[in-house]
């Protein structure tokens, strides 16, 4: 389920960000940069995306999906769970290869 | 497509308007260009603004119950307990953005009022004020409108009802039917973002009887409909607005406006009418309207999250940071403001839903939190001045330390540490005087005392909702009194 470069489209949706208790944005944009090579951001609602992750600021996770989404969904709650799916994408990636 | 406005859009669109405006007494001619009102209107296309960016949609944007299309959540009418609860959040979230009142949220607290109360003038009178009132509604989400919620009257001798005034313009009254729409008179007070709205959305402010029924009238109009003059309030401070994008404004950007708006036999056409005469519904329509706009001082958790920021800020420039006392007064500050975010999600999170389909806050508990609003930032503010120290009432302007005379003397009595700068210094004291004593206290601080209802309003709804009589049944049981439960 990957694009020709190889990439994971991935559906993004941020929570609103009442209290984040950490920049979304930049952390966000540190995944593009490490995953550069492995994930493409989509828009949540594309019907390429292949998963979605939700990126949330606090532990509440109260971003919600606009429709029923039948591919697999992931929540981001602190940077301590960016680095963790950072790290099960590129253990995938390296067992693709 | 409904249309979702940015920031410039609606800038645009308030240039299209012929609004009839007085500031220091004299006609304002260029409304959005005006230095002073300015900042308030870069406050709301905030509302725009962040409703694009990816990061805030969430909570800014909601579909419509009416269309299915995106909105932006001002003109939303609330469909579930989380609708309720992203709109606490939403206010939190624009307030720690802006650092002051943002001026959307009294359009979106009356529409929702007049969803519940035209249902039930409907239901009882077999009227069709709902139906107007959707179409009003869609047209609002479509256009993605900011409407003005009139519901202050000046009202005249206190002790009088409306019908008893000494002069019968003190409330806001019907003064002519005619075949295709009434004529009304009268003037509201206090009208937060009145000049950046594109319709006036009004409502009648106490409980009505049958001698005051020319008085229980609720309508929209555009903002510029002919008869409407705009009296802008002043703030304190205001007029360094008017000295150029120095930092003695405090807060670069935003800001807030009122103004009293003076009604002078204004047409409104039936089809904008959604209450008329029906004095035993103005009840209905006070509470819950006043329950909506109390949830809405959420906004104030946000403006304190930045005056939090500003006093962390000062303290480490003035090396106090580390005393004992100062950590203290910190985690004070921080415990009041999340103690009022506390009352704001309380109460939508025990909302329900209300015939209409609209879902309304638990009344009790709103009135509970706007409670802890007329008192808490009062004392955020006092801890803020504590820890950041006279210099926020003493700190020379911009002008002096960049005066080729005095500025050397100002940057270097002024200065704390080698690494910060005095400027930085003199600019965050700025902030924390905007907030506390400055334009932005209009909105912190005797906005939270009296907006959405003074502090005695709110012990009369807490007093009349408490259920006492299960609170003694049980003391009555557990000492003895009672035998049984």
């Amino acid at each position: 389920m990957r694009d020709r470069q190889g990439k994971i489209k991935v559906g993004l949706k941020y929570c609103g960000g009442c209290q984040a208790g950490y920049d979304r944005v930049a952390m966000v944009d540190s995944i593009r940069e490490r995953l550069a090579h492995e994930v493409e951001f989509v828009a949540a609602d594309s019907e390429d995306a292949q998963m979605i992750l939700i990126v949330t600021g606090c532990s509440t996770a109260c971003a919600k999906l606009d429709k029923v989404s039948d591919v697999p969904i992931r929540y981001i709650t602190s940077p301590e769970d960016a680095q963790r799916w950072m790290a099960q994408i590129e253990l995938i990636n390296t067992k693709k290869e | 497509m409904s249309k979702l406005m940015n920031a410039k859009e609606y800038e645009e669109s308030l240039r299209k308007l012929k609004l009839n405006v007085y500031m220091f007494g004299k006609k304002v001619e260029n409304v959005v260009d005006d230095p002073i009102i300015r900042p308030s209107m870069n406050a709301v296309a905030a509302t725009y603004e962040f409703a694009h960016r990816p990061e805030y949609e969430d909570i800014m944007t909601v579909k419509s119950h009416l269309t299915g299309k995106k909105i932006n959540r001002f003109t939303h009418i609330h469909q579930s307990v989380d609708d309720l609860v992203k709109k606490s959040k939403m206010g939190r979230l624009l307030g720690s953005l802006t650092a002051c009142c943002f001026q959307r949220c009294v359009g979106m607290d009356a529409m929702n009022a007049l969803s519940i109360t035209t249902h039930a003038i409907d239901a009882k009178c077999g009227t069709e004020y709902n139906k107007r009132f959707l179409k009003f509604l869609a047209y609002v989400q479509e256009n993605d409108l900011v409407c003005d919620g009139a519901m202050t009257d000046t009202k005249g001798d206190r002790s009088q009802p409306p019908h008893k005034q000494f002069d019968p313009d003190m409330f806001l009254h019907v003064v002519q039917e005619r075949k295709d729409g009434i004529v009304v008179r009268g003037s509201k007070a206090h009208q937060t973002g009145a000049v950046n709205s594109h319709e006036i959305i009004v409502m009648p402010t106490i409980t009505m009887r049958e001698e005051d029924k020319d008085y229980a009238v609720a309508f929209a109009v555009p903002s510029d409909t002919a008869g409407i003059t705009y009296i802008m309030g002043r703030q304190s401070c205001d007029t360094r607005k008017l000295e150029g994008m120095t930092f003695d404004r405090g807060n670069m950007y935003y800001g807030g406006h009122e103004a009293l708006v003076v009604f002078e036999d204004v047409f409104v056409p039936w089809e904008r009418v959604f209450m008329y005469k029906e004095f035993d519904f103005t009840t209905q329509l006070v509470e819950s309207f006043s329950a909506y706009h109390r949830q809405s001082y959420a906004c104030k958790v946000g403006v304190g999250d930045v005056l939090i920021g500003a006093t962390q800020t000062v303290a480490e420039y003035n090396g106090s940071e580390k005393a004992s006392h100062v950590k203290d007064k910190i985690v004070e500050m921080n415990h009041l403001n999340e103690t009022l975010f506390c009352g704001c999600i309380a109460c939508a999170s025990q909302g329900h839903k209300e015939a209409s389909g609209t879902y309304l806050v638990d009344v009790l508990l709103a009135n509970v939190h706007k409670q802890n609003v007329t008192r808490f930032p009062y004392e955020i503010a006092r801890l803020a001045q504590d820890i950041a120290g006279g210099l926020v009432v003493t700190c020379p302007s911009e002008a002096d330390i960049n005066s080729p005379v005095v500025g050397k003397w100002v940057k270097k009595y002024y200065q704390t540490k080698a690494d910060v700068p005095t400027e930085y210094r003199m600019r965050i004291l700025r902030l924390i005087e905007n907030i506390t004593m400055g334009t932005a206290a209009v909105g912190y601080l005797t906005e939270s005392m009296h907006g959405a209802g003074s502090p005695q309003a709110q012990r009369i709804m807490i007093a009349r909702l408490i259920n006492m009589k299960s609170k003694q049944k049980v003391a009555r049981y557990l000492c003895g009194i009672d035998k049984e439960r």
